[in-house]
C-alpha cells in the first residue's frame, strides 16, 4: 500500500504530470485525425523517450497511449469517421446522436464511458494483475478462434436491422483480409500481380473511406436542401437517471474490455466489437442500437479503454506485448535497462506502482480534458461545410497514406468512398465490413495453427475456455430467440389464465 | 587520339566515368547528401527491425550530417517495403533495413517480387543467431533431449516458428532432416507469438533468435537448448552450440542496410562511412546490446559477398527440406 502512496507521489509531482499531461492531450489528438492510430502516435513519441527519465518516458506512452484511444470517439461522434479501429462502434450510436442534435451529450457519455472503463481496468492491474495475466496466458489457439468468431458473431449487433444485408457486408470484408500473401503458409492470392495487392488490403484506409467519404457525399447533397441546423452544445452532461441506467453496461463492457485487452493478440477494436456486442444482446432497448442509443455508446467507448489497462497486464507481469503498442512500449522499457516479466515487481516494485498510479492519473486527465474540451470539440460541426469538408477530406486522405506511407493506400480510401456511398444508399451496414477485414487474418491464422495443433480430432477444438466462448459467440442468436419463446409462453399463460 | 571523334556531351561522359572509376570522391561526395534521408522499413512500428533501424537512424544522423527519417512501408512479408527500397531513385536518398526475410522469402514465397541483387550493400547491423527455447517444465535441457524425444513419440512435438518466409521455420525444417525427426511446424505471426505460445505451454519449441530470446531467458521463464553458430563469442553463456551436437544451420536472422542498386559508389562510400562511424560509436553498441545483441558489422562488398552467401544458405535449405 506504501508502495502504491508513493508511486501516486511520484506521478503528481509536478514535471512528471505535465509530461502525462502533454501526452495525454497529444494522444486525443492522434487518435481524433482518422488514420493516426493510437499505435502510430506511441511509435512516433517512443524515440524521443529513449533520453528521458524512463517513468517519464514509459509514462508520456501510456498517456498517448489512453488519449489515442478515447480520441478516436470525437471524430466518431462528430464527424461519423471512426478515428480509430476501435471507434467502429461508437460510430453507429455516437453519430446517430450527434445528428439527432446531441452531440454533446454523445462526447459526455463517451468520456465518462472511457473514463470508467479506463480507471476500472487501473484497478485490474493493481489488484488482480497476476490472475488475469494467468488466465491470458492459457489463450491458445483454439480459444483465439473461438474469441474471434464471438467478436464476428458481434457482426449481428452491428448490422442493424438489416441481418442479411451485414452479413453480406461482413462476407465481402473478410474477403478484401484474403487478398495478399497468407500469414500462415505464405500463398498469394487475388493479387494478378499488383504489389499493391500482394501487400494485402489494410484496414485503415478502408475504414476512412468507407466512413469519411460518404458523410461527405452526403453533408453535400444536403446542402441548400435545407437549412443547416446549428448546432448547439449546452449539455455535456446527461441527466442522472441516464448516467445511473447505463452503469451496469459500462461495468460490463469494462470486464470485458480488460480481459480482451489482456489477451495477447487482441486490442481495443475486438474489446469494442465484443462490448458492443454483449451490451446490444443485454439491454432492454436493443432496437435502439445503432439509432442513438446512449447505452451503445457508453459499452463500446468504456470496453475499448479498459483494453489499454488490461493490455498492460501481460506486459507488466509476463513481459508479453499482447499488441503493437505495448510491444513498442516493452522495447522502451528495455532501452531503459529494465526487463518486464516476472521479476520486474520484484525489482523494480517502485516503478511497477508508479506505472499504475499513472494509468490512473492517466484517465482522470482524459475525463478531465473531455469534459472541458467537449463544447470546444463540439465547434467543429459550426464550422462552414464549404471549408469543413475539404479539410475532412484532406485529413483523411494523410491519415490513409500515413500508417504504411503507400500512396496506393489513399487510392483504396477513395474506391472504399465510392463503395460506402453505394452502401449507405442500398442499406447496407459498413461496420460489419470493417469487422471482418480486422478479424479475417486472425480468423484464418488461428484456425491453420488450431487444426495443425489438434490433428485430426475436431472435439479439440473444445477446451474448457474456449467451451464457454463459443457458447457466449452464439448466445446473440439464441437470447433473441428464447426470449421471443419466454414472451409467447408467458402470454399464452396469461390468456388461459 | 580516338577520343576526339566523341562530341562535347560524350566526352565529358568520359571524363566523368574516369573520374568515377579513380574514385574521386570528395568532389561527388559533396553534393551527397542533399536532403533528408528516408530509411524504409518493411516492418510494422514496435518489431524487432523497427527497433534496429530507428535505433540506427537516432544515432547515425549526426555522422551523415543530415536527418534520417524512418518510414514503415509494410506488407507483403516484407514485399512492398523491399520493392519501394529497390525502386527508389539510385541517388542514397532512399537507403532500406536489409533483413533476413530478404535472403528467405525469395526462396519460400511464390512470385516473391524481390531479392538481394536489387540492392547495393552498405553495411550489416546485426546477426543474432537462431536459438531454440522450451517452457522450463518441459523436461527438456538439450538439443539430444528434444531429439530423443520427437524419435519417441514421431509427430508429436509442435515447434513454432515465425510463419512464411521466415527464417525460423527453414531452421526447424532443417533440424528435422539432419536429425532424422519427424515434427509439426506451428506458423506464427513472428517470432513474439511464437515465444508466448511456447511460455503458455501451447506449442513445445520455439525457433526465434537469441535477441529475441534473451529477455525470456535472463528471467527463467523460457530455456534455451541450442545456439545456432559455431561461434562462442556469438553464442549464450552455458548453452551448448549446435555446432557442438553435430548441427550446422547457418541460416541466422541478420538486419543490415542497403542502398538502391546502381547507387554511384562515392554515394555508398559516404554510406558506409557513416554505418562505420556509427557501429564505433559507444552509445550506438550500448543502445543496440541493450536490445538483446551486440553489432555483428561488416562493411561495403564484404557485406555483399556475406549476404550473397546467405542468399545462397537459404536456397539450399530449402531444397534440403524439400519445401
Amino acid at each position: 500500500m506504501n508502495l502504491l502512496v508513493d508511486g501516486f507521489s511520484a506521478v503528481l509531482e509536478l514535471q512528471t504530470l505535465i509530461y502525462l499531461a502533454g501526452a495525454v492531450l497529444l494522444g486525443i489528438m492522434a487518435g481524433a485525425i482518422p488514420g493516426i492510430s493510437a499505435t502510430m502516435g506511441v511509435a512516433l513519441l517512443a524515440p524521443l523517450t529513449f533520453t528521458m527519465d524512463p517513468l517519464i518516458g514509459i509514462l508520456s506512452l501510456v498517456g498517448v497511449y489512453c488519449g489515442a484511444v478515447y480520441g478516436g470517439s470525437l471524430s466518431a461522434i462528430l464527424l461519423g469517421i471512426p478515428g480509430t479501429p476501435g471507434a467502429v462502434a461508437t460510430t453507429l450510436d455516437g453519430y446517430a446522436m450527434s445528428r439527432q442534435g446531441k452531440p454533446g451529450i454523445a462526447l459526455g457519455i463517451a468520456t465518462l464511458s472511457s473514463f470508467l472503463g479506463g480507471t476500472l481496468s487501473a484497478v485490474a492491474l493493481m489488484l488482480l494483475s497476476y490472475p488475469i495475466a494467468d488466465f491470458a496466458l492459457a489463450f491458445g489457439p483454439q480459444e483465439y478462434l473461438a474469441l474471434v468468431v464471438f467478436a464476428m458473431t458481434a457482426m449481428a449487433a452491428l448490422s442493424g436491422g438489416a441481418f442479411l444485408k451485414g452479413l453480406f457486408a461482413g462476407f465481402i470484408g473478410l474477403f478484401l483480409a484474403g487478398i495478399g500473401i497468407d500469414e500462415t503458409y505464405g500463398v498469394s492470392r487475388y493479387h494478378f500481380g499488383y504489389l499493391m495487392l500482394m501487400g494485402g488490403i489494410s484496414f485503415i484506409p478502408v475504414t476512412i473511406g468507407l466512413f469519411a467519404i460518404p458523410e461527405t457525399l452526403l453533408s453535400i447533397e444536403r446542402i441548400g436542401l435545407a437549412p443547416r441546423r446549428a448546432i448547439r452544445v449546452n449539455k455535456i452532461l446527461p441527466g442522472r437517471r441516464i448516467l445511473l441506467s447505463l452503469l451496469p453496461a459500462q461495468l460490463r463492457s469494462a470486464v470485458i474490455g480488460t480481459i480482451v485487452g489482456a489477451v495477447p493478440g487482441a486490442g481495443s477494436d475486438v474489446a469494442a466489437i465484443v462490448g458492443y456486442s454483449q451490451g446490444k444482446v443485454l439491454s432492454r432497448h436493443p432496437e435502439r442500437f445503432g439509432t442513438g442509443s446512449e447505452e451503445g455508446i457508453a459499452c463500446a467507448e468504456s470496453a475499448n479503454n479498459s483494453a489499454t489497462g488490461g493490455s498492460l497486464i501481460p506486459l507488466l507481469t509476463l513481459g508479453i506485448p499482447g499488441g503493437a503498442v505495448t510491444a513498442i512500449m516493452l522495447g522502451t522499457f528495455m532501452t531503459h535497462g529494465l526487463q518486464p516479466g516476472p521479476l520486474l515487481l520484484h525489482n523494480n516494485a517502485e516503478l511497477v506502482y508508479q506505472i499504475f498510479a499513472g494509468v490512473f492519473v492517466a484517465n482522470i486527465l482524459l475525463l478531465v480534458f473531455g469534459l472541458s474540451g467537449s463544447k470546444l470539440f463540439a465547434r467543429v460541426l459550426q464550422i462552414p461545410e464549404s471549408i469543413l469538408i475539404p479539410a475532412i477530406l484532406l485529413l483523411c486522405a494523410i491519415g490513409a497514406f500515413a500508417m504504411r506511407t503507400n500512396p496506393v493506400d489513399v487510392l483504396i480510401m477513395f474506391i472504399a468512398g465510392m463503395v460506402g456511398y453505394v452502401m449507405v444508399k442500398t442499406g447496407i451496414p459498413r461496420a460489419p465490413l470493417i469487422i471482418g477485414l480486422i478479424l479475417g487474418p486472425m480468423l484464418e491464422g488461428e484456425l491453420a495453427r488450431s487444426l495443425i495443433l489438434i490433428g485430426n480430432d475436431w472435439t479439440g477444438l473444445f477446451t474448457p475456455i474456449s467451451s464457454v466462448i463459443w457458447l457466449l459467440a452464439i448466445a446473440p442468436f439464441v437470447l433473441p430467440l428464447a426470449r421471443r419463446a419466454t414472451r409467447q409462453l408467458r402470454s399464452r399463460i396469461k390468456t388461459k389464465n | 587520339m580516338r577520343l576526339n571523334h566523341l562530341t562535347g556531351a560524350g566526352k565529358a561522359l568520359a571524363l566523368a566515368g574516369v573520374a568515377l572509376g579513380l574514385g574521386s570522391a570528395p568532389a561527388q561526395a559533396a553534393d551527397y547528401p542533399q536532403k533528408p534521408v528516408e530509411l524504409v522499413i518493411p516492418f510494422s512500428q514496435g518489431g524487432g527491425t523497427d527497433q534496429v533501424g530507428r535505433i540506427f537512424a537516432q544515432y547515425a544522423e549526426p555522422y551523415l550530417g543530415t536527418e534520417i527519417f524512418v518510414s514503415n512501408r509494410t506488407g507483403g512479408s516484407g514485399a512492398v517495403g523491399f520493392a519501394y527500397g529497390a525502386a527508389a531513385k539510385p541517388d542514397g536518398h532512399v537507403i532500406t533495413m536489409v533483413v533476413t526475410t530478404l535472403a528467405a522469402a525469395p526462396h519460400t514465397i511464390d512470385q516473391y517480387p524481390v531479392s538481394y541483387e536489387d540492392f547495393a550493400p552498405v553495411c550489416l547491423l546485426t546477426a543474432p543467431p537462431a536459438t531454440l527455447a522450451v517452457h522450463p517444465d518441459s523436461g527438456i535441457t538439450s538439443l539430444e533431449d528434444l531429439i530423443a524425444k520427437a524419435k519417441a513419440e514421431p509427430g508429436k512435438i509442435t515447434i513454432g516458428t515465425a510463419g512464411p518466409g521466415s527464417n525460423t521455420h527453414l531452421i526447424a525444417a532443417s533440424l528435422a532432416d539432419q536429425a532424422g525427426i519427424e515434427v509439426r511446424y506451428v506458423p506464427n505471426k513472428g517470432s513474439g507469438p511464437a515465444l508466448t505460445a511456447t511460455y503458455g505451454k501451447h506449442i513445445d519449441v520455439a525457433v526465434a533468435d537469441k535477441a529475441e530470446v534473451a529477455p525470456w531467458i535472463s528471467d527463467g521463464r523460457l530455456r534455451a537448448i541450442t545456439v545456432f553458430t559455431d561461434d562462442p563469442a556469438n553464442s549464450i553463456d552455458g548453452v551448448k552450440m549446435a555446432s557442438e551436437s553435430g548441427f550446422n544451420i547457418d541460416i541466422g536472422s541478420f538486419r543490415a542496410i542497403g542502398a538502391p542498386k546502381g547507387t554511384p559508389q562515392p554515394v555508398l562510400d559516404v554510406l558506409i562511412e557513416t554505418c562505420r562511424k556509427t557501429s564505433e560509436d559507444p552509445a550506438f553498441v550500448e543502445h543496440i546490446t541493450k536490445t538483446g545483441t551486440e553489432p555483428y558489422v561488416l562493411l561495403g562488398e564484404k557485406f555483399g559477398t556475406w549476404l550473397a552467401g546467405k542468399h545462397k544458405a537459404f536456397g539450399d535449405a530449402v531444397k534440403a527440406a524439400g519445401l
